[in-house]
């Protein structure tokens, strides 16, 4: 059974699991009551979800169906499910939400490699799983995800998912070509633990060379090891935003050796970002900031082999947003309510870890004296959401959706002092502060993929401009009520708020007017 | 207006409406991130408002509902309290009420779900529709 593309078209799988539901999933599979020396093989089965971007396609564990005893049994014929388990797993993915399927999940018991290595399947393990799979693919709604997973005692997964092509006549179904042996089929390429605190990515018959670089790295490596410098050099960071913030990220990230990036944004580089945009050229002016951002990074790059993605767009629409689905992490530089709640939803629903960040000035507000706070939250499984940090509120997330020229001064949204038919004054923007949040947002990102300082930390990080002082905001959980932690790996099935963006729709529509 | 390329959640908002409150509510206009809900029943109250106490009006949901939040209503007459008092956020003729100016919509009011008279209750799923049609006419009788 080789490789083949799946019919999602998407070129890379991966399995998402909470590091608590991966604990579960051991226990249930290795016990530690097993005293003989012929260890049993065990299996469970367990609700998925799936989602994609661009490239990746991702199933997400979502629960183990609790199974009573004598319901999946080893014997001499090997592991056997009773139909009851089936039955109540079909219940199970009956009262999930929409797109919920099944994966069959079991243990090698006694052969543990290297958690970077998936367990080999069987002749019997594939000539089962396919089987079984079959018939439970077409006893769930159509399009439900159905995959088989193996895990061996060192906690590596191997994952396949199937996918059997539906016949709409009853002739059709009688047809081999519909037949069990009529299945494409993937095996995921990584796998993604994420916890409150640490996101773990295991890939597949990938390794990062980096060894040309060591001398670039050299300081690094001392930090971390060449172990951290390869969990950086395969991961994939979304950035969203490549304004004053977004920029710095950009080219930091690419020093520090992440292996790729993929950067969104709709903006052009205008004289007024000049003052903050590293590295800029005054011959970028009018050029999408994304160009200018991948020719930093390329240039700043220390990971070999290194790959910057770009796509013009906004995050707060679903063209933008999918791009940023490849991602492991993410890290959003858009000022924007709008951008923000859509990554809120993203972290829980696709379980990737959102690291937001921004600086809010004002100027003359007391006694002339500037005041403000840069911020940094993290927002994704186990972490509080930006939301209930106060990141943003629904209400601004609402706002941002409207045309700003349609916002007029006779609403409730004008600004203190602002004049009827003027322009809403633009934000204060300082490289200084700008740097700071760059760093402290990829502080956050080291202490999440390699356990660095500052760790088990939540919620925001706050910097006071008019203190100097550098604090933790006081939210370290989410408010009683709200809904995003049961979210967790919904993927596709979670109706993330995408919309309009109508800055990027008065862009597109100036552009066009253009003709450019 | 085909209402089948709406978003799961707002359709399932708009079902529990017509069942439970208003039978005859209807989607006249989709534009950008809002739908121009027409509410054909809204209560106005006796003691604040010239007769009729039963009008209607649009008022602009988002697609992304309850992710977001209701923002503006629009009415084909000013409201004109008895007391004459104007009216915080009236905007006469604004381009906010293009969607449905055709349909005798002229009068926008840009009340939002965070205004001067409180903020609403929370959203959280589509049921809270029904709390919409309560916030408007409070916002109305508190106008």
């Amino acid at each position: 059974m080789g490789r083949e593309k799946n019919q999602t078209g998407l070129k890379e799988l991966h399995l998402v699991i909470t590091k608590q539901l991966q604990d579960e999933a051991l226990s249930y599979l290795f016990r530690q009551d097993d005293q003989s020396s012929f260890l049993p093989e065990r299996g469970f089965l367990g609700v998925i979800h799936s989602g994609g971007g661009v490239l990746r396609r991702s199933l997400f564990l979502r629960r183990i169906i609790p199974q009573q005893e004598g319901w999946v049994t080893w014997t001499n014929h090997g592991l056997s499910f009773d139909p009851a388990y089936f039955s109540r797993a079909l219940d199970a993915v009956s009262e999930s939400a929409l797109g919920a399927g099944l994966i069959i999940v079991h243990s090698h018991p006694g052969l543990g490699g290297s958690i970077n290595t998936p367990p080999r399947p069987s002749k019997p393990d594939l000539y089962h799983e396919r089987t079984l799979l079959y018939h439970l693919s077409h006893a769930l709604p159509p399009g439900s995800p159905v995959a088989a997973g193996i895990v061996d005692c060192s906690g590596a997964w191997r994952i396949c998912e199937y996918h059997w092509p539906r016949p709409a006549t009853a002739k059709e179904a009688r047809s081999k070509r519909f037949g069990i042996n009529s299945a494409s089929h993937s095996d995921a390429s990584a796998i993604r633990i994420v916890s409150s605190d640490a996101l773990t990515v295991y890939h597949y018959g990938r390794k990062t060379s980096i060894e040309a670089d060591a001398k670039t790295v050299d300081s690094t490596l001392r930090l971390w090891g060449s172990l951290g410098q390869q969990i950086l050099g395969n991961l994939r960071v979304g950035i969203a935003g490549l304004g004053g913030v977004g920029s710095i990220l950009a080219e930091f990230l690419a020093r520090l050796g992440i292996g790729e990036l993929v950067l969104v944004d709709f903006d052009i580089v205008k004289e007024e970002n000049l003052n903050r945009l590293v590295g800029v050229r005054r011959e970028e002016l009018g050029k999408p900031k994304i160009k200018y951002a991948a020719r930093i990074c390329r240039q700043a790059s220390t990971a070999a082999p290194f790959k910057v993605r770009t796509f013009r767009g906004s995050v707060s629409e679903r063209d933008g947003l999918k791009h940023l689905l490849d991602a492991d992490i993410i890290m959003n530089a858009a000022d924007s309510a709008f951008v923000r709640q859509v990554l809120d939803h993203v972290s829980y629903a696709y379980a990737i870890p959102v690291i937001d960040g921004g600086t809010t000035l004002v100027v003359g507000a007391r006694h002339g004296e500037t005041i403000g706070k840069s911020q940094t939250g993290e927002a994704g499984p186990g972490q509080p959401c930006l939301e209930c940090t106060g990141a943003y509120t629904q209400e601004e997330a609402t706002l941002a959706r409207e045309d700003p020229s349609t916002v007029g001064p006779s609403s409730y949204v004008q600004m203190i002092g602002q004049e009827a038919g003027e322009e809403p004054p633009r934000a204060p923007s300082v490289i200084s502060y700008n740097g700071l949040v760059a760093a402290l947002m990829v502080q956050r990102l080291l202490s999440t993929v390699l356990g660095l300082p500052p760790k088990g930390k939540r919620g925001q990080q706050r910097y006071y401009v008019e203190l100097g002082e550098l604090n933790w905001g006081p939210t370290i959980q989410c408010k009683e009520g709200c809904p995003k932690q049961s979210w967790v790996g919904l993927g596709d099935s979670h109706p993330v708020p995408v919309g309009v963006d109508p800055l990027w729709k008065k862009m597109r529509q100036q552009k066009e007017a253009n003709g450019s | 207006m085909d209402e089948s390329q709406l978003p799961a959640l707002l359709q399932e908002a708009l079902q529990i409406l017509r069942a439970e409150r208003m039978e005859k509510a209807r989607v006249d206009a989709i534009i950008d991130n809002w739908i121009y809900l027409w509410l054909p029943d809204v209560a106005f109250d006796e003691t604040k408002y010239p007769p009729p106490y039963s009008r209607s009006l649009w008022v602009r949901i988002p697609l992304q509902f309850p992710f977001a939040n209701p923002h503006g209503i629009i009415t084909a007459e000013p409201l004109n309290p008895i007391d004459g008092h104007p009216i915080r956020g009236h905007n006469p003729n604004h381009d906010m009420c293009a969607p449905v100016r055709n349909l005798g919509g002229s009068q926008y009011y840009s009340w939002t779900w965070s205004g001067e008279i409180g903020t609403g209750p929370s959203l959280r799923n589509p049921r809270d529709i029904l709390g919409v049609i309560s916030w408007v006419e409070r916002r109305i009788r508190q106008a």
